[in-house]
């Protein structure tokens, strides 16, 4: 079964620099594929290139197999959930989601769609709000609502949670997770937010300037990045001579462990409190700061302690380069 | 703090006394005095006494007046409609220019350095029998008698048209202006092809845009004087020439004070209903 998205060797030049740099990639139907990086990686211009907002200056770019960079947006079969939302701030959540049945032959069976895709993102009771009558999450839904409605071959969603109540983020993405495992449409989720991207994605591209660093599972990703970058862009790492070590990877104790397990002589620095555990800034015998994470209950220690470092061989991340 | 607001306001006072000085003085004085002269009487000999009576309003009624005002708003409804679709093409051009805009901008405006009257008279240069334009058309035997472009209706609303475009150029601009291009993209994006997202995205919310540019160009269009007056050539009568000609050559100020409170009062009705459609426009 080809993909239902794939871009080939598809860059984008600005004047001035290069904003998408040789990207290559294929989502399968019903992937939550995920686009990850820091802001002016490219990301969100390889979504604007897929929608078709922008052409790329070469490669290429496929639906279904078909080749689409020369199409026109309205001619794409796919359908974008805006960062700020874009809703029509004239028309009524029904007319919004009604928008883009509603060209030329109006399809027989609308209503029954508009009801249907409103019951899934449950706006039910609300169709007659405007835009400016709603809360942020209730926008988000609409947006949604608008594109599923159109059943597209992927749906493209633009940080969809940053203009989200932090604590509104987390529910949000759990029932974007639910939503896109009940439609089954390809997602391609374009966000900055590592922790977000770690807990919705199928699949994970991490991008920096322009190009790809690696795609993989978000398990391979934090485990076995292939660069520098990806290993510091998906959480904390300690560079200890040349390789690195998670913080939740490292074992602290008073004496040295038995054993030839990687060890390294250390003083606390600080311990923070963080609830759930306890985070130690240390300094290694080298001079080499290195944060350890423990469970609460290993927790007694205090600054000046002198202690022992430790971990697994196989928790090194080792890179090439 | 009693005291300090008590100074506020005080000082509030003080500086709105200037702007109160002159709304009284200039406006709410001038007005009083013009209803005043509505209410009373002419003599035989164009002066102005008692008694108070309502005939110059009464007066008004009368199908030659009625006539005058409904040519009036009929032309100046014209007018509006021409510039705004005159108007909305370029508006939209100049908001999609990039770094051209201000050029544009500018040149739109450019005409208002020059006065009004020379600008209106230049147009009788173009215009009249022995103009430029007949006079090219005849000379290239296009025509052998030259066209009547001068003293009608049509040279009336093409005076008005020219004079008033930038003010619907500037408002719908700034509408367009301020539009979020990412609504135009989510309507491309739902499949909507260019001149859909013109009619179902675009037009709409550049609707306050197209009302006070209606507002702008209708309320002056309606007591226009000078165009129909120059361009016009005093056939075509219109509200506007008809008071000024009360004050001049007939001397009747009382009915000529009547007919400019009832222009002014129903510029005021449409200003309202304008708002207020406004208002439920923004709900």
């Amino acid at each position: 079964m080809p993909a239902v998205l794939e871009l080939r060797n598809v860059s984008k030049h600005f004047p001035g620099h290069t904003a998408v740099d040789q990207v290559s990639f294929e989502a399968p139907r019903g992937e939550l594929f995920s686009l990850l990086g820091p802001s002016g990686c490219g990301k969100t211009t390889t979504l604007r290139l897929i929608a078709g907002f922008e052409s790329p200056t070469t490669g290429e770019i496929f639906l279904n197999g078909e080749p689409v960079q020369t199409l026109p947006p309205y001619r794409r079969n796919v359908s974008t959930v805006f960062q700020n939302y874009a809703l029509f701030p004239h028309l009524t959540v029904r007319a919004n989601i009604e928008f883009g049945l509603r060209r030329g032959k109006v399809p027989p069976d609308l209503a029954a769609r508009v009801a249907q895709v409103i019951e899934l993102v449950r706006l039910s009771g609300k169709e007659s709000r405007y835009p400016h009558q709603m809360s942020g999450g209730e926008k988000q839904r609409a947006a949604l609502a608008r594109s599923l409605v159109l059943a597209p071959g992927v749906l493209l969603l633009d940080e969809p949670l940053s203009a989200l109540d932090p604590n509104l983020r987390k529910q949000v993405r759990a029932e974007l997770q639910q939503l896109q495992r009940r439609v089954g449409i390809t997602f391609l989720f374009v966000t900055h937010d590592q922790e977000e991207a770690l807990s919705v994605s199928d699949r994970i591209a991490v991008m920096n300037s322009g190009r790809i660093e690696q795609i993989g599972s978000p398990r391979e990703l934090y485990l076995q990045p292939r660069t520098r970058f990806v290993a510091s862009f998906l959480g904390e790492v300690n560079w200890i001579d040349g390789f690195g070590v998670r913080p939740e990877s490292i074992r602290v104790s008073r004496h040295r462990p038995e054993g030839s397990l990687p060890t390294r002589e250390a003083t606390i620095l600080r311990a923070n409190f963080l609830g759930n555990r306890i985070q130690l800034e240390t300094r290694s015998a080298s001079g080499d700061p290195v944060i350890a994470e423990v469970p609460r209950l290993d927790a007694a220690f205090s600054s000046g302690d002198p202690v022992h470092l430790w971990w697994r061989p196989s928790d090194e991340l080792r890179f090439a380069e | 703090m009693p005291s300090n607001s008590d100074a506020s306001s005080r000082l509030r006072r003080l500086f709105l006394a200037p702007s109160w000085l002159v709304l009284v003085s200039l406006m709410v004085a001038p007005l009083a005095i013009v209803l005043a002269y509505s209410l009373l009487t002419r003599s035989p000999y164009g002066s102005i006494g008692k008694p108070w009576s309502l005939d110059n309003y009464s007066r008004l009624a009368d199908p030659l007046y009625l006539a005058i005002f409904l040519r009036s708003v009929w032309i100046a409804a014209a007018a509006t409609l021409l510039c705004l679709l005159l108007g909305f093409p370029l508006a939209l051009f100049i908001s999609r220019s990039g770094e051209r805009k201000n050029l544009y901008l500018t040149l739109v405006i450019l005409p208002f350095w020059t006065s009004f009257l020379i600008r209106t008279y230049s147009w009788m240069f173009l215009l009249r029998d022995t103009g430029l334009i007949n006079s090219i058309l005849l000379r290239l035997g296009l025509i052998h008698q030259p066209l009547p472009l001068l003293y009608n209706y049509g040279a009336v609303l093409l005076g008005l048209v020219y004079g008033y475009l930038p003010f619907a150029v500037l408002p719908l601009y700034a509408t367009l202006e301020r539009l979020d291009p990412s609504l135009l993209e989510a309507s491309a994006d739902l499949g909507a092809r260019p001149w859909q997202t013109l009619l179902r995205v675009t037009l709409p919310l550049a609707a306050p845009g197209f009302l006070a540019a209606s507002v702008l160009i209708f309320i002056p269009c309606l007591g226009a004087y000078l165009t129909p007056d120059l361009l016009g050539g005093g056939k075509t009568v219109l509200i506007g020439n008809l008071i000024n000609n009360q004050f001049t050559t007939a001397r009747d100020w009382p009915f000529g004070s009547a007919a400019s409170l009832v222009l002014m009062a129903i510029v005021l009705i449409l200003l309202l209903l304008g708002l207020h459609r406004r208002g439920e426009a923004l709900l």
